[in-house]
C-alpha cells in the first residue's frame, strides 16, 4: 500500500527536503580536490543539525553516517572515508533529512575539475533523465511510465542504467513503496495517485550496468570499473501534476 | 539513499526439477521454487540435491527465488 500523504504533511516533507537542497548544494560547492569525503559528512551533519532535524540515513539499517558519497565507479552507497576527492573525480552525494518524523531524500553528482566529455555526457543526461522523468509524474500515471522515460532518455545518450537499485516512496521513512527503477515497461508498476510523495533517482553508467557490493559491506561498484553518475529529488503527487519537493 | 530490493537467503537443494527449476528449502524454512541463474547456466555450473546455494528473491513474490551461488 502506498502512503498517500495530505497537504500539511506534504507541506512538513517539503521543509525537510528544502533543508536537505541545502545541505546538497553546500556539498555540493564544497567537493574540490583535496577535501575528504570525511569533511562533506561533517558539513553535512552541520547544516542538517543546525536547522532543527537530522539525518534521515544515520542509523538506517545500520548506516553510519549522514550522507553517501560515491566516486568515480561508486556508484551509490559510497562511506565518508578520510579518502581525499582528487582533480577529475566524478563525486556523487546523497542525503536525507528527517524533520520532525518527515523524510526527504536528494541527490547530485558533480565533476570535480577536468574530465572528458564523455564523462561530462554521462553526468547531464543523468540528470536529465532525472528531470524528464519528474516531468511525466501526474495521477494516473503508473510507476512504469516513470521507469521507461528514464530509461529512454538514457539509452539515447547511449548510457546504461543500473538496475540493482531502485528510486522508491518517501516521506514518512526512508524507503516505501513503491520501487522506481531507472528503466522499465510502460505499462507497468503502480498507478500514481494524489499525495504519493516519491524519490526518484535514476543511475547510471558508461559501462554494463552491472554492480556489486564492495567488501565494506555498503558501497555499490561498478563490475567494469566505469564512473556512473546518480541524481534524486523527492517528489510530491499534486492533484494536476507534481511538486518538487528538494528543489 | 537507493533501495535494493533483494533479499539474499541461503537454502538446500532438495529437488531438481526440469528447466534448471529446482524445489528449495530455504534457512528460513520455506521452500519455494527457484531458478538457476543466467552466470551459473553459462558457467556450467551444476547444482544437484544436497547442494546448499544462496537464493536471491524479491519482496513481492516469495515464492520464488534465483539460485546465485552453490555453496561449497
Amino acid at each position: 500500500m502506498i502512503q498517500k500523504k495530505s497537504k500539511e504533511q506534504i507541506r512538513l516533507i517539503q521543509k525537510s527536503g528544502l533543508i536537505a537542497k541545502f545541505t546538497l548544494k553546500e556539498l555540493l560547492s564544497a567537493a574540490k580536490p583535496g577535501v575528504s569525503r570525511f569533511e562533506l559528512e561533517k558539513i553535512a551533519n552541520r547544516l542538517i543539525a543546525a536547522r532543527g532535524a537530522k539525518p534521515s540515513f544515520l542509523g538506517y539499517r545500520g548506516y553510519k553516517f549522514a550522507t553517501c558519497i560515491s566516486i568515480n565507479d561508486e556508484v551509490v552507497h559510497g562511506l565518508p572515508s578520510q579518502k581525499r576527492i582528487k582533480d577529475g573525480d566524478i563525486v556523487s552525494i546523497d542525503v536525507g533529512v528527517n524533520y520532525n518524523g518527515y523524510y526527504s531524500d536528494t541527490a547530485a553528482t558533480i565533476i570535480v575539475g577536468q574530465a572528458s566529455q564523455e564523462i561530462k555526457n554521462l553526468v547531464s543526461n543523468t540528470r536529465k533523465a532525472l528531470m524528464d522523468a519528474i516531468s511525466v509524474v501526474k495521477p494516473g500515471v503508473r510507476v512504469g511510465e516513470i521507469e521507461s522515460k528514464t530509461g529512454e532518455v538514457l539509452r539515447v545518450s547511449k548510457l546504461k542504467p543500473i538496475l540493482a537499485l531502485s528510486g522508491h516512496g518517501v516521506g514518512f521513512e526512508v524507503h516505501e513503496e513503491p520501487s522506481i527503477k531507472s528503466d522499465g515497461e510502460i505499462e507497468s508498476g503502480e498507478i500514481l495517485e494524489e499525495g504519493m510523495v516519491i524519490a526518484i533517482e535514476p543511475m547510471a553508467t558508461l559501462g554494463t550496468g552491472e554492480v556489486y557490493t564492495d567488501k565494506d559491506g555498503w558501497t555499490i561498484k561498478t563490475v567494469d570499473g566505469k564512473p556512473a553518475a546518480h541524481f534524486e529529488h523527492t517528489i510530491a503527487v499534486t492533484k494536476n501534476g507534481y511538486k518538487m519537493l528538494t528543489v | 539513499m537507493p533501495n535494493n530490493d533483494l533479499i539474499e537467503i541461503e537454502g538446500e537443494v532438495i529437488e531438481a526439477l526440469p528447466n534448471a527449476l529446482f524445489k528449495l528449502k530455504l534457512d528460513s524454512g520455506q521452500e519455494i521454487i527457484g531458478h538457476l541463474s543466467g552466470k551459473m547456466r553459462i558457467h556450467y555450473i551444476r547444482v544437484v540435491p544436497g547442494d546448499r546455494v544462496k537464493v536471491e528473491m524479491t519482496p513481492y513474490d516469495l515464492s520464488k527465488g534465483r539460485i546465485v551461488t552453490r555453496l561449497k
